[in-house]
């Protein structure tokens, strides 16, 4: 498991690292079933409050990604890749969403949007 | 509790070895120095006596000062014990203190009075004397039990500061009153020599019991400063 | 959740300064740091946490049970660094142990031992010979060699070099993977505070500010700057304290959620540190003098 975190960066530490800790989860770095650190051990690690990794390992528990188990400590949910992967593809489509939304700001048309994202996704080759 | 008495002794061992030695010396100067002038027995041996009595009562004080003045009551009281364990423990040091210190007064003074006449001096005789050991020890306990409370209550400089006033006002009273009745002095002493003509099983019983009880008496007093007194 | 130590309503007079109603509480398994200015009543709070101070009024619970009337059993619990090494400083730290050692059931030679190899101590050097950070360390060896479930350091880190307060912070770290431990520590130095606290507890003039998470801290608390002409007397109402300048203001909020949908993107914002929190608080309270 890799985790970074920035005191600069306005992002809340907490959601910090729950993304980072997703992506691994959702790109199979961490596996089902594997266990991740404890609160305590993760907030010693991470220079941080316990408070902190408590709030991180709550909300990641209630999103379905971590099971807490009393007793034995924190471990990668067993879950449906289809679900994990519809997850992140809810999460695709509510950025677009933000992209649409500044597009028609600026007035910038269907097909110009659709241009640059055929550079950007590197298709045009 | 013990860990506290213990403690007095194992930290300031150095102090107190010092402060006994120099009891000690004291005892053994003053009786080769007083044996080779051969001056009248009498007012020596009573002078040698004050001379005890003022020095244990002065270094009684020895654990408490040395606490006071290397500030670390505050270390103390942060352990696991209570105000009332460490003011009874600080009684019980002073108690081994007088004791010890009267006892290096002891073989000082024998041994001061062997190097000048040898075993069989005459000053002996009152030396050996216990009942003359026993009223000192009572004396300083009384000085002690009513010292205490006001070291606790004012602290040490200050508290010094009223025993010292204190003793002055009542000994220029004493004084005053002397030279106002020449008869003051002879029933002072007459005083003394009764009670020193008491018989032993009459006197020394009273002066433990009185001597335990005023003790007592002031070490709940000083119990009851220092549990509400901020270190 | 039990709570290691339970404050209520403290109060205590010294005619020039007042401790005045403080409250606050520390569940078992944190971190609290108590800040404030030099002088605000922090060390004061910790002496009557200790027993060392009487209170006037107000209640002290050390694991639930109150503070004098089980004073020696609380105390075996608990580790307390004193910032002055007051001990008789004619000893060495093998005699200071052997002095000490004996008032504690639960000590722990072997503890010891290892905390003075980690510190790199010297047991046969007088004391008085030691540098601040040497004796921060044994006073903290000598705290924490008996199991304590509570530990109590007052300015632990006042003094020390960089490096020796970094390491200080990394222990304190590594002992609160124990879930069963609790700290409480005293500091002027707000970013020692910041890097291991999980509660924060800000006096001031001997009154409570604040109680808190850190996070939560963080999350109501922050600095907004932004050019002068924004500045109406509603909105400087919603600081804490305000500074302005030739070319704009900053200033503190303590809502952070408020003051952005009244200034939306028309200023900016940044994460206000500890120490921005208690200039802009302590700004405040001498205007309202």
């Amino acid at each position: 498991m890799k985790i970074i975190i920035s005191n600069a960066s306005a992002e809340p530490i907490y959601e910090q690292i729950g993304k980072q800790i997703k992506a691994q989860i959702i790109s199979g770095d961490l596996k089902e079933g594997e266990g991740l650190p404890s609160i305590r051990k993760l907030a010693k690690e991470l220079h941080i409050s316990v408070i902190t990794t408590k709030r991180t390992y709550v909300e990641l528990e209630k999103e379905g990604f971590i099971d807490v188990v009393g007793g034995k400590g924190t471990f990668v949910a067993i879950q449906n890749k289809e679900l994990l992967r519809e997850k992140k593809m809810k999460s695709i489509e509510d950025m677009m969403g933000d992209i649409v939304a500044e597009a028609q700001k600026l007035g910038i048309s269907f097909s110009e949007l659709q241009e640059m994202l055929t550079i950007l996704y590197g298709a045009d080759e | 509790m013990w860990q506290l008495i213990l403690k007095d002794f194992r930290v300031n061992w150095i102090y107190q070895l010092l402060s006994l030695v120099l009891l000690f010396l004291i005892s053994v100067l003053y009786m080769y120095a007083a044996l080779q002038t051969k001056s009248s027995v009498d007012p020596d041996i009573v002078i040698y006596f004050m001379v005890v009595l003022l020095s244990t009562g002065i270094t009684s004080f020895l654990f408490f000062c040395v606490d006071e003045i290397s500030n670390t009551n505050e270390i103390i009281a942060s352990l696991p014990v209570s105000r009332k364990q460490m003011v009874t423990a600080r009684y019980t040091t002073t108690i081994v203190q007088v004791l010890l210190a009267l006892g290096f007064h002891f073989f000082g003074g024998i041994i001061g009075a062997y190097l000048q006449d040898g075993l069989d001096s005459d000053i002996l005789m009152p030396i050996y004397d216990f009942r003359l050991w026993v009223t000192i020890a009572f004396i300083v306990f009384i000085f002690s039990s009513y010292s205490y409370p006001l070291l606790y209550r004012f602290g040490l400089f200050k508290g010094m500061l009223i025993i010292g006033i204190g003793h002055f006002v009542l000994y220029a009273i004493f004084i005053i009153a002397m030279i106002l009745h020449q008869t003051v002095w002879g029933s002072i002493q007459e005083v003394i020599f009764w009670m020193l003509n008491l018989s032993e099983w009459i006197s020394l019983p009273v002066f433990i019991t009185v001597s335990v009880l005023i003790m007592f008496g002031t070490l709940l007093t000083c119990i009851n400063i220092f549990k509400n007194k901020d270190i | 959740m039990s709570t290691t130590l339970e404050i209520t309503n403290l109060s205590k007079d010294y005619g020039d300064f007042r401790l005045d109603n403080i409250s606050f509480s520390l569940p078992k398994g944190y971190v609290m740091g108590l800040i404030g200015p030099n002088g605000a009543g922090k060390t004061t709070i910790i002496k009557i946490i200790m027993n060392l101070i009487m209170k006037q009024s107000g209640a002290v619970k050390i694991f639930g049970k109150d503070h004098q009337k089980f004073e020696v059993e609380v105390k075996k619990r608990i580790g307390f660094v004193y910032d002055t090494p007051n001990f008789y400083e004619h000893l060495n730290l093998k005699q200071l142990k052997n002095t000490v050692a004996p008032f504690y059931e639960n000590w722990d030679e072997r503890t010891f031992n290892d905390l003075i190899d980690r510190f790199k101590l010297p047991l046969n050097k007088t004391l008085k010979k030691f540098s601040k950070g040497m004796a921060m360390k044994s006073s903290i060896a000598m705290a924490l060699s008996h199991h304590a479930d509570f530990i109590i350091m007052d300015e632990p880190t006042s003094g020390l070099d960089p490096v020796v307060r970094r390491e200080l912070l990394d222990f304190l770290r590594e002992l609160m993977v124990d879930e069963n431990k609790s700290i409480l520590f005293s500091s002027h130095i707000t970013t020692d505070i910041e890097q291991v606290a999980d509660y924060i507890t800000y006096v001031q003039d001997g009154k409570l500010v604040f109680s808190k998470t850190k996070d939560d801290i963080f999350e109501e608390y922050a600095l907004v700057k932004g050019g002068n002409e924004m500045l109406d007397l509603d909105i400087r109402k919603g600081f804490v304290g305000v500074r302005t300048g030739a070319f704009g203001f900053e200033g503190l909020t303590n809502n952070l959620k408020e003051t952005k949908e009244l200034l939306a993107n028309n200023v900016i914002y940044e994460k206000a540190s500890l120490e921005d929190i208690m200039f802009y608080t302590n700004l405040n309270l001498k205007t309202a003098y």
